[in-house]
């Protein structure tokens, strides 16, 4: 190629002269020369790779045609290094000229040519056509390298540096599209070359064309738009649904307010703290004037019976008065609350329920009555507090009387109730002596109806124990000493009988049940003294006789009895029957004593629930006789001894209620008279002088134990 | 050794290779290549200046740089020197974004203590896209024809700015115009 330049240079210097020296000899001929040297001159100076550049198709033609092994010379051609800044002078053909410059006619006259090599490589750099057009960033390149693969171009040719044409796009700035045509065209290996004309058709349009671009935008900013308002709406809702529930607020149903520990002691007795209205149904705490207000258990102590003057209208001792005042204190007291079952069990849905749903809520029985009961006889107690359970809360309101104003009542009706028992308690004795004489000698199989009458006698004297205890403790919470020690006196003779109901029952049991008897014996003496400590002295007297009822059974064992006969069983049935009657005078003394207490109509309703109690009692009564089965009848010499003393005492008691009913005697002067109760013959002694009625009672004792010793005489 | 140094702007692909088609033009046919013998690059010349300090500078331009975007350039008329060194020049359509590309450089440079030449002041500065240089009168013409042949008016782009040593030509350093990369 240099030497090719060099002609073209002597060429060039030798015609310049020439026209010189033409002008010097001749004008026209001169003229006529100069033109034809210049169109000579242009065409050899332009070389075929500035034709190429300039997209001359004619130049290219004529220089092909001139010398056709030209169209793959390759010649110097100054430019930018592919994939650099560099510029450097490398060898280049006609075609990668074109190719680089856009020059579509003289690429489409070159590849016609069979002589041009389409995937020719020169120069240092080994660059092809097809790179060539890549990186040229001419407007038409798409076409140019639509043209270049259509003539066979292969895309996968690597120029010096490992570079694919693809790799070496270089377009101008806002011909984007342009060079993602490039791209998908020199990048699509598999597809063919009518699939990839058809994609350009396609694609030129939506990607070069501006009117796309914006509603594309537009497009873009909805979408992005929708995004931001769904997530809006939904965390809207979701703070809708979040919305926090106010832990200040307290549930009534919650665990918290509905264990029993506050339900008896705290609910409707704190004051609320809200400042705001809400439901008062639905809040556990007390609100003023509020009907539902309770006063805490444990600061003013009363008792769950309700209040009558509270139920009337008003109660004039207010937050001092020692019974309910009005539904919630009564059933939410701690000796009521959840000690029975609900009628409509788990299916109750009543917000704040009195009673127990499930076996585990119920409470302790005891709790309820107050007292505790001894555990060997917890089953025959059980049956007698459920015989209490239902006649409860009447049972509790006949001592409402006690009250100040019918508690007067209730004394002056008691004192003129005494005396009347008294006469007929006088002629029973005799005739039923009489009678039980007659059964002894007519039919001796009437001994174990009676013992179970005994038995039965024995449950409901317990049931009067029960409310004489209770009558005794309401009794020491009132100021007025008289009715204190009068109910006091009262309690101990109710309670008298119950131990020689002891001591008989213990007659009547074998051996083997000796030990429990004795035990429930003692146990109830505790239970006594433990009630009586807190009593001044003024009450020890009652605790002496109880000492000395049991000393007396000490000093009787040490007797020698033969063995018994039947004569003996005869005498047992007739101290039975003694016993018995006495035991039923007393009752008769009692009930006359409450129903005459008994003023209003609702208290005369509650009274048939107690009227109610002998059935109970027959079914205690059939379970002690099944559980223990037949009484044994064998008698040892202590349970004889212990019949002898009880005898003797039972003449006694009598005597000592009447003198105390009779005769309204100073503390000072009871005090005297239960030391000297304390021996039975002195007690024997002393009735006699003071009145006709005693003398004739202090007989009647005398003749029986007379016949006792000629009975012993015989059988000696 | 160094003639001195020359703040240039570069052009892109296309337009660059229209130029060069010129340029190799007239080195086939012997009427110049001194620039392809400097391996020049095509350009405009913002700033020329015997001495500059590179290191500390570079900096500054490159943030001066950064700040500007790609600006238009159209090759409308051919042109020439009388009094240089029969310069042939290609000249661009003075559109205001390109003066004032070159006017906000030299305030720039100017803060910097850089001493601005007179023909590079402003109302002075005449930019131009070398084509030629030392063309013997006698083919001055020729090259005017050759120039004629290039079918003016040719669009592109100004893509860079980069400073060169000269002569030969060695680039300093260069940055595209505008944050985007050079693609």
């Amino acid at each position: 190629m240099c030497c090719g330049s060099d002609r073209l240079n002597q060429i060039v210097s030798s015609r310049s002269s020439l026209p010189i020296s033409f002008e010097e000899d001749n004008n026209l001929v001169t003229n006529t020369d100069m033109n034809h040297l210049t169109v000579e001159t242009e065409d050899t100076f332009a070389s075929l790779l500035e034709l190429a550049a300039n997209n001359d198709v004619e130049g290219v033609r004529l220089s092909i045609e001139r010398d056709p092994s030209c169209v793959d010379e390759a010649g110097l051609w100054y430019g930018r290094q592919k994939g650099s800044k560099a510029m450097v002078n490398d060898y280049r053909t006609p075609l990668m000229v074109a190719a680089t410059y856009g020059s579509i006619d003289v690429i489409k006259l070159i590849v016609s040519l069979t002589d041009a090599d389409v995937n020719r490589a020169c120069g240092n750099d080994q660059t092809t056509a097809l790179h060539c057009a890549a990186s040229g960033g001419a407007v038409n390149a798409i076409q140019v390298v639509k043209l270049l693969l259509a003539a066979g171009a292969d895309l996968n040719l690597l120029d010096a540096e490992g570079q694919r044409a693809g790799d070496v796009i270089v377009v101008p700035p806002k011909l984007e599209g342009v060079k993602l045509m490039l791209q998908e065209l020199l990048s699509a290996d598999g597809s063919s070359t009518a699939e990839r004309n058809l994609r350009v058709v396609t694609n030129v349009p939506n990607r070069s064309s501006s009117p796309c671009h914006s509603p594309t935008g537009e497009n873009g900013g909805s979408g992005s738009g929708s995004p931001l308002g769904s997530p809006f709406k939904l965390k809207s809702t979701e703070f809708k649904k979040e919305y926090p529930v106010d832990p200040s607020l307290p549930d009534i149903k919650n665990s918290i307010y509905a264990t029993d520990e506050f339900r008896m002691y705290s609910f409707k007795v704190r004051p609320c703290s809200r400042a705001y209205s809400h439901d008062w149904t639905e809040c556990p705490f007390v609100h003023p004037g509020e009907n539902a207000r309770r006063r805490d258990p444990r600061k003013f102590h009363y008792s769950c019976v309700p209040c009558p003057d509270f139920r009337k209208g008003a109660c004039r001792r207010g937050d001092m008065c020692e019974y309910a005042h009005g539904v919630f204190e009564c059933w939410l007291h701690p000796a009521q609350y959840r000690t029975r079952l609900c009628k409509d069990g788990t299916g109750c849905a009543r917000r704040v329920c009195f009673f127990a749903h499930t076996p585990e809520e119920l409470r302790p029985l005891y709790a309820s009555t107050g007292s505790a009961v001894p555990s060997p006889r917890s089953n025959a107690d059980y049956a007698a507090a459920l015989s209490l359970l239902p006649g409860s809360p009447s049972g509790v309101s006949v001592m409402s009387p006690l009250s100040p104003s019918a508690a007067g009542n209730g004394m002056s009706h008691s004192n003129m109730a005494w005396p009347q028992p008294n006469v007929p308690a006088l002629h029973l004795p005799g005739s039923n002596l009489q009678s039980s004489r007659l059964r002894s000698s007519l039919n001796a199989r009437d001994i174990p109806t009676d013992e179970f009458n005994m038995l039965a006698d024995y449950e409901q004297q317990q049931l009067l124990n029960e409310y004489s205890n209770a009558l005794s403790r309401s009794g020491r919470m009132k100021s007025m000493p008289p009715s204190n020690l009068e109910d006091l006196f009262s309690a101990e003779g109710s309670s008298s009988p119950r131990f020689t109901d002891s001591a008989l029952a213990s007659a009547v049991f074998s051996p083997t049940h000796k030990s429990a008897v004795f035990n429930q014996f003692q146990q109830q003496q505790q239970q006594q003294q433990s009630m009586l400590s807190p009593i001044n002295t003024s009450f020890s007297s009652p605790k002496s006789v109880d000492h000395s009822l049991f000393s007396g059974g000490g000093r009787m064992s040490p007797r020698n009895v033969v063995e018994p006969i039947s004569p003996m069983s005869a005498r047992v049935s007739m101290l039975a029957q003694c016993v018995k009657q006495q035991q039923q005078q007393q009752q008769q003394q009692q009930q006359q004593h409450q129903f005459r207490s008994l003023s209003s109509r609702e208290l005369r309703t509650n009274s048939s629930p107690i009227v109610g109690s002998p059935v109970n009692n027959n079914t205690w009564s059939s379970k002690w006789g099944s559980s223990n089965g037949q009484p044994d009848w064998g008698m040892s010499s202590e349970a004889l001894g212990k019949l002898r003393s009880s005898s003797s005492f039972d003449g006694d008691e009598p005597d000592v209620s009447w003198v105390q009913s009779l005769v309204k005697e100073t503390p000072a002067e009871a005090k005297e008279k239960a030391a000297t109760s304390s021996s039975g013959e002195h007690v024997m002694k002393q009735p006699n002088p003071v009145e006709p009625v005693m003398d004739h009672a202090g007989l009647e004792a005398w003749i029986e134990q007379m016949q006792l010793d000629q009975l012993v005489a015989q059988q000696n | 050794m160094s003639e001195g140094y020359a703040i240039e702007l570069y052009f892109d692909p296309a337009l660059e290779n229209q130029v060069l088609k010129a340029w190799n033009v007239f080195a086939r046919r012997q009427i110049s290549t001194k620039l392809i013998n400097t391996e020049s690059r095509p350009h405009i010349t913002l700033f020329s200046t015997s001495f500059f300090d590179s290191t500390r500078l570079e900096s500054v331009i490159k943030n001066f740089v950064s700040k500007q975007e790609p600006i238009s350039i159209s090759f409308s008329t051919i042109g020439s020197f009388s009094s240089d060194n029969n310069v042939l020049f290609l000249s661009p359509t003075p559109s205001l974004s390109l003066l004032q590309l070159q006017t906000q450089l030299c305030d720039m440079l100017k803060k910097e203590s850089v001493d601005i030449g007179e023909e590079y002041r402003v109302d002075s500065w005449v930019p131009f896209c070398p084509v030629a240089l030392d063309v013997p009168k006698s083919r001055m013409a020729e090259a005017f024809s050759v120039l004629r042949d290039l079918k003016l008016p040719v669009n592109g782009y100004g893509m860079e700015i980069g400073l060169v040593e000269f002569s030969p030509v060695r680039e300093v350093f260069s940055f595209p115009l505008g944050n985007t990369l050079e693609s």
